[in-house]
């Protein structure tokens, strides 16, 4: 009888233990998930370093790589002083040549293939370029005429170059507000563009509202290229169509590359980044197609 | 919680039913390990506190029958308990030559001591055992299915990998976090139930030749 009791009470004692440790782990649970509520909304994200692949807009600067930042820097506060002096078929052969790694597509509704389908290091994609020897004489010229420049310069005193870099800064501003509204001479086109285009206002890598949503296609593209087995072919080319509001409307591949990985996140990096930001007046109300080319080394237009 | 993408908790509600049957199997052993840890810990302290204030009347008090009152207060204690068992026999047998019965009750009482003090503690030595292998079993089918995945998807990519191998690290988790307090407190157990068990043996021996030179003597003597 004793023993029964006894008994009795331990399985008291043990459910009291049991409801005690099952509310001790739902609390745990329950913290768990506080704890992360609150660490979600936490003002203070980790700091994620951004490394933009995409150009910046400008002539001669506006095709260099991104982490080339040096040499950018230094063709965006040389050489615009330095045009005015060039007879204009020469500044493009220079632009060109400052623009080696741009595969420009002057008009980005209609996408080109590159001759080359297999991208090599940066330094090797200015060889396409140069094709006729007329070219090469007329950018040896150009270079002659611009080491000249930079020789006279260099014998001039500090303040001098204190103001040539002042107004060589005005000029680029100038042309770029310039070529912004649509009223440019062409000198925004890099690549193949220089050789043949007809360099219409607005049009190629300086349009700042191109650059601007090729940005943030960048950041939105959640892209690691050592997820890729080769590199062969891994270009991208499609074309969108942007709605005056910024809505992208259609998303149309015009090359696909072998990996599906590559072709998904392109495609997710567009849907993320739709709406874009509304058209400028400049483009009329029918909305424009652009033509980007996705790379493993990142966003060409 | 809900911008978290690898929020603990839709790591789990992202887990298939194989890894969501092992989280809930080890959370049940977690929850019975605690439960044990609690219960015993409440009970062996109390044990040995009540043994050692008994063993302290015992010493103090030369009379067996006073000895037997006091006992009454510390019903919890395990030798108060040994040495009641021995009493009653000793008080049943009433003349001399029953002193093996006495021997034989004393040592059943110290077997059936031994027993109530190590009753539910090997569950948490099975805990302890078996939980990190019951993740492992979790993580290695979550990773089987995250290759399985890959296949399916034909991409190799992080998204497709990382996902169901996060899924699978949960159970291991799980799994040891439920296997280590449940080794903690089952060492931290024996060690206790060893010196009670000590202490019992000490004692048996001791009580049961007292009650044995007593018993050449009439217990009302």
């Amino acid at each position: 009888m004793k023993r029964s009791q006894e008994f009795r009470i331990e399985k008291k004692r043990f459910s009291f233990w049991l409801a005690v440790a099952a509310g001790m782990h739902l609390l745990v649970l329950l913290s768990a998930l506080a704890y992360q509520y609150f660490l979600g909304s936490s003002p203070n994200p980790p700091k994620i370093v951004n490394v933009s692949l995409v150009s910046l807009p400008g002539p001669g600067g506006s095709s260099l790589p991104a982490e080339d930042g040096e040499s950018g820097q230094a063709s965006a506060e040389t050489l615009p002083a330095e045009f005015p002096d060039l007879p204009p078929e020469a500044a493009k052969s220079v632009e060109s040549e400052q623009a080696p790694v741009k595969k420009a597509v002057s008009e980005p509704v209609k996408v080109k293939i590159p001759e080359k389908p297999v991208r090599e290091k940066p330094a090797v994609k200015s060889e396409p370029v140069m094709k006729t020897p007329e070219k090469q004489v007329n950018l040896g010229k150009a270079l002659e005429k611009l080491r000249q420049s930079v020789d006279r310069k260099a014998a001039a005193s500090g303040s001098a170059k204190q103001d040539n870099l002042g107004s060589a800064l005005a000029r680029l501003q100038q042309k770029v507000s310039s070529q912004g509204s649509g009223k440019g001479t062409g000198g925004g086109g890099g690549g193949s563009a220089a050789g043949s285009g007809t360099g219409r206002g607005g049009g190629g890598t300086a349009d700042p509202y191109k650059v601007r949503i090729a940005s943030i296609i960048q950041k939105n593209w959640e892209f690691s290229s050592q997820m890729l087995q080769s590199s062969y072919g891994m270009e991208v080319y499609v074309h969108i169509f942007v709605l005056s509001d910024g809505t992208i409307r259609d998303i149309t591949y015009d090359r696909r590359a072998p990996s599906a990985y590559l072709n998904n996140s392109v495609k997710r990096a567009l849907e993320q980044s739709s709406p874009l930001p509304p058209l400028p007046s400049d483009y009329g109300s029918g909305g424009i197609s652009i033509g980007f080319v996705f790379t493993p080394e990142g966003i060409d237009m | 919680m809900a911008d978290s993408q690898f929020g603990l908790f839709s790591l789990v509600s992202n887990s298939g039913p194989v890894v969501l049957a092992v989280l809930l199997l080890l959370l049940s052993f977690s929850v019975l390990s605690w439960t044990i840890i609690a219960y015993k810990f409440g009970h062996i302290r109390k044990s040995r506190h009540e043994s050692d204030e008994f063993l302290d009347c015992f010493f103090e008090v030369s009379n067996l029958d006073r000895v037997f009152a006091e006992s009454e207060k510390y019903r919890n204690g395990s030798l108060a308990r040994v040495f009641r068992a021995g009493y009653i026999e000793y008080r049943a047998a009433g003349k001399s030559g029953e002193g093996e019965r006495i021997r034989r009750a004393i040592k059943r009482e110290v077997n059936a001591e031994n027993k109530r003090l190590g009753r539910l503690v090997p569950f948490l030595a099975t805990v302890g055992n078996t939980a990190p292998f019951i993740g492992l079993f979790g993580t290695v089918w979550g990773i089987m299915n995250s290759f399985h995945n890959i296949g399916l998807t034909q991409s190799a990519s992080l998204a497709a990998v990382a996902p169901g191998i996060s899924e699978a690290l949960v159970a291991t988790a799980a799994g040891l976090a439920a296997a280590i307090p449940a080794v903690m407190g089952y060492n931290y157990l024996i060690q206790q139930i060893g010196t009670i068990e000590q202490d019992l043996e000490d004692f048996s021996g001791e009580f049961a030749s007292a009650c044995l030179e007593k018993t050449d003597t009439p217990p009302n003597a």
